[in-house]
């Protein structure tokens, strides 16, 4: 994995590219905690990311929390690659808002009141 | 990472194998046991699955045509022979050697495993046409599993622990085999996950609950997890009552092919007689139905009344238990061993500076070290169970090349026993039990003759008694003719052939050095072959050895062993200016000799303990120290084999718990140290092995070389003890 942050007028950009594994999680959260410290606006572009695994999940969404709770924005930008959202909805993260995208769209802002919800009918994508 | 990985597996593939051959073996005495067979088939299994997770790719592959050959004999298209449990055994040989390759040494042979393969196939080819006379079954073509099974919905809970993701397993992995299964909805539960700053970046907080619509039964299903049980919370469920289905119909998993085939057969031709068991208690057992039914009965008993998906195997224990290297094990006991050492300098000083306070502090250290101490070499202490089993393979692979039919039987085997006796164990164990099944015990037709049951018994047992383990191995043969024995003895100059000799002392005889070499006499008493093999790795371990025998009952040897070699209870002793420690366990009692004791022995070097003539050592002479006697001396009396001896020294200082050291090589040949100690002075305190000091002054005194032997054993030990003390 590689990760690298671009910063611009509060607004930090974190490419994440390659395999986002257990192997690479350290790296992973501390990337997303220097990009939660140094800006207001927190964009996780995985467009160039090869695979991602529970890990990776639960890191993304801790960050979002985060995020969240600070009054920050969190999203995931970019073009999703169909292979992550697939991951995303096999780990049963569809109903989680920072898998919630569509893979058109470039920026989705979270919406916290979906965060919780019970049902498991699968969302069309 | 991967190497420890690795490792780890291979470390675990050999206790599964060590396990996987006794269930072999106790197979093939009770062929129709479907546990033992479902046992087997899961060892394999796992064996197989962790191997191929692990890149053992060749392994896994080869266990793949084990594993099926049992799946054949689970769905009882395949009975238990005496060709599968020995073509079995033959391949976990196969099995033992490509793990030993793995860790680079030796070669497992090619050939070899693709003979194993080839005629392991041909067994299971053949039942496709020979099936189990007591379910026949048609050729039926494999009917796609929808139509032969109901579906239902089954409520998957599924908590990874904290170490499933830094173990390499992937929850992500299990869902989409699960997914294998049937239809597969997914939630997860994210609210565990902690707050980003406090996360481990490598454990999995994600929990999940899943619905999964299956034909597939709840043990297929616990399956799926089966590598991670230790280290998952996982529960099955059915969700609701779904239409009755036939309960073979449930447990045809997708898994394997054959087991579906065999669900499917059954299911067609079978007709389950009794319904399925109420679907709200997952826990019940699968009704007792025609054979061809219980496909994977034996499998789902283990679960019986237990959490889906925890085996039979995972005790606590196994769950909370960590591996160590034992080399890590022996250092770290190591380090407790210098520590008891410093801990007696410290209060050696502490008593004699008499600062009440130092001597608190140093009393308190003594607690807590002895406490250590002893937990440390607890650590060390192993069941003998691994040791015991091994040896049914031996017994089995024996009693097919003599003809004789045997059956080992085992007691005790929880007896626990320090790792380093147990690895040292293995030799004099597997001569004695060669002996019992080629000497000891006879033909079936002489058992026969004799009124025997053709049938015959190795009893191995193991307890405590004391500081010490009894280990017997007792047979129920032909015993031993004491007369051929003594008249051996005799004829090899051994014993005098007028000596008043007790049963046992003939016995005993047995374990001489050279007595069984030289002429064959197998087929008078049995006996013989490696008996002071038997003899000196024994004593190597500071124990001894016990005969009894009846003739013709069976003959019973027994090893009475230490139960650690790294510590020895002791008595410190003073002769001159050398410290001595003679082992508590021998010693029997001190006594004090004046010099009109010795006067009234007329200088014989026995006295008179309460009416009893011992004969006694001094060491002082022994050694060929300065002739200064004090005015008092006083006489351990110690129990050997060859009766009570008194070691008469100047001074005895009390009891004294030791760490044994080893002298090192260049002192190999001194024979009556055992080992030395350092005291808190930090002086060198040579242990003396009474039983070879004995043996040594009898041997010089009967030769008449006695002076000689004298100075010479005098010299090494003297150059013993000088290099002790430089190097400390």
């Amino acid at each position: 994995m590689q990760a690298t942050l671009e910063q611009s007028a509060g607004v930090c950009r974190v490419r994440l590219q390659g395999d986002l594994s257990i192997a690479s999680a350290a790296e992973l959260k501390a990337s997303l905690l220097g990009a939660l410290a140094s800006a207001t606006e927190l964009q996780v572009d995985l467009a160039e990311a090869t695979a991602l695994d529970i890990t990776a999940m639960q890191l993304l969404w801790a960050a979002n929390e985060a995020a969240r709770r600070s009054g920050h924005a969190f999203t995931l930008a970019g073009n999703i690659p169909e292979e992550m959202l697939l991951g995303f909805r096999e780990a049963g993260f569809e109903n989680i808002p920072i898998a919630q995208l569509s893979p058109k769209s470039n920026s989705t802002l979270i919406d916290p009141n979906s965060i919780g919800s019970n049902s498991i009918e699968p969302k069309p994508y | 990472m991967t190497d420890k990985f690795k490792q780890a597996f291979i470390e675990e593939a050999r206790d599964i194998l060590v396990e996987l051959e006794s269930s072999l073996l106790e197979l093939n005495e009770n062929r129709t046991d479907r546990e033992l067979v479902g046992r087997v088939f899961r060892a394999m299994h796992t064996i197989k699955g962790s191997g191929g997770m692990f890149g053992f790719d060749k392994l896994a592959a080869f266990v793949h045509n084990l594993e099926n050959a049992f799946d054949e004999v689970l769905n009882n298209r395949l009975a238990v022979s005496s060709e599968l449990v020995n073509l079995s055994l033959s391949a976990l040989d196969q099995i033992k050697a490509m793990l030993q390759e793995a860790v680079g040494q030796g070669q497992a042979s090619d050939e070899v495993c693709q003979d194993l393969t080839a005629k392991l196939r041909r067994l299971t080819e053949k039942t496709e046409t020979t099936a189990v006379p007591a379910t026949p079954l048609p050729p039926v073509p494999v009917a796609p599993l929808a139509a032969v099974t109901e579906t239902r919905e089954w409520a998957v809970h599924f908590r990874p622990g904290a170490d499933l993701m830094r173990n390499g397993a992937d929850p992500l992995l299990l869902m989409r085999e699960l997914r294998q299964l049937g239809d597969l909805r997914v939630k997860a539960s994210l609210t565990e996950i902690p707050p980003i700053g406090e996360l481990d970046p490598e454990r999995c907080y994600v929990s999940w609950d899943m619905v999964l619509t299956t034909g597939a039964g709840a043990e297929a299903i616990a399956d799926v997890f089966i590598f991670v049980t230790d280290l998952c919370e996982l529960t099955i469920e059915p969700m609701k009552e779904a239409t009755p289905a036939p309960v073979v119909a449930q447990v045809a998993a997708p898994i394997s092919p054959v087991t579906a085939l065999a669900g499917a057969l059954a299911a067609l031709g079978g007709k389950p007689a009794i319904p399925p068991p109420p679907m709200a208690s997952p826990s019940a057992s699968p009704p007792p139905g025609p054979k061809a039914a219980g496909s994977k009965a034996a499998g789902s008993k283990a679960v019986e009344s237990k959490p889906w998906g925890r085996r039979q195997s995972d005790t606590p224990d196994n769950a909370t238990s960590i591996r160590v290297p034992a080399a890590k094990l022996d250092q770290f006991v190591d380090l407790v061993g210098e520590l008891v050492t410093v801990q007696a300098r410290l209060f050696d000083i502490a008593v004699r500076r008499e600062d009440p306070e130092v001597v608190a502090v140093s009393e308190e250290i003594e607690r807590l070290t002895t406490a250590l101490r002893e937990k440390s070499i607890g650590i060390r202490m192993l069941p003998i169970r691994a040791t015991f089993e091994r040896f049914r393979r031996l017994v089995h692979d024996l009693a097919r090349d003599l003809h004789k039919e045997v059956e080992l039987t085992i007691e005790g085997a929880e007896t626990e026993l320090d790792k380093s006796v147990l690895d040292q164990l293995n030799d004099p164990m597997m001569h004695l039990i060669r002996n019992s099944m080629d000497h000891g015990i006879e033909s079936a037709e002489k058992r026969r003759a004799a009124g025997k049951r053709p049938g015959a018994t190795i009893h191995l047992s193991a307890r405590h008694s004391g500081a010490s383990v009894l280990i017997s191995i007792a047979d129920d043969g032909g015993g031993i003719d004491a007369a051929a024995v003594r008249e051996r003895a005799v004829e090899k100059g051994l014993v005098a052939a007028d000596a008043q000799l007790s049963e046992s002392q003939i016995f005993s005889l047995i374990l001489a050095p050279g007595f069984s070499t030289a002429r064959q006499i197998t087929d008078v008493s049995g006996r013989g072959v490696g008996m002071d093999v038997v003899r000196r790795s024994v004593e190597m371990l500071r124990g001894g050895i016990e005969i009894t025998s009846k003739p013709g009952i069976g003959t019973t040897v027994t090893l009475r062993l230490p139960l650690t070699l790294a510590i020895i209870d002791g008595l410190l002793v003073r002769v001159e200016r050398a410290y001595f420690v003679l082992p508590l366990a021998t010693t029997l009692e001190c006594i004090e000799l004046t010099r009109k004791d010795i006067e009234k022995a007329n200088g014989k070097h026995v006295a008179n303990v309460r009416g009893e003539i011992i004969p006694y050592i001094r060491l002082r002479e022994y050694f060929n120290m300065p002739e200064k006697r004090p005015e008092r001396e006083q006489i351990m009396v110690a129990e050997t084999e060859e009766g009570r001896f008194g070691f008469v020294v100047d001074e005895v200082l009390g009891d004294h718990q030791t760490v044994i050291k080893n002298l090192g090589r260049f002192y190999r040949q001194v024979e009556m140290v055992s080992g030395a100690t350092i005291l808190g002075n930090g002086t060198v305190a040579l242990i003396l092995d009474p039983q070879r000091l004995v043996r040594d002054a009898l041997r010089t005194m009967t030769v008449g070389s006695r002076a000689g032997a004298r100075e010479k054993s005098r010299l090494a030990v003297k150059e013993a003890a000088g290099a002790m003390a430089a190097s400390s």
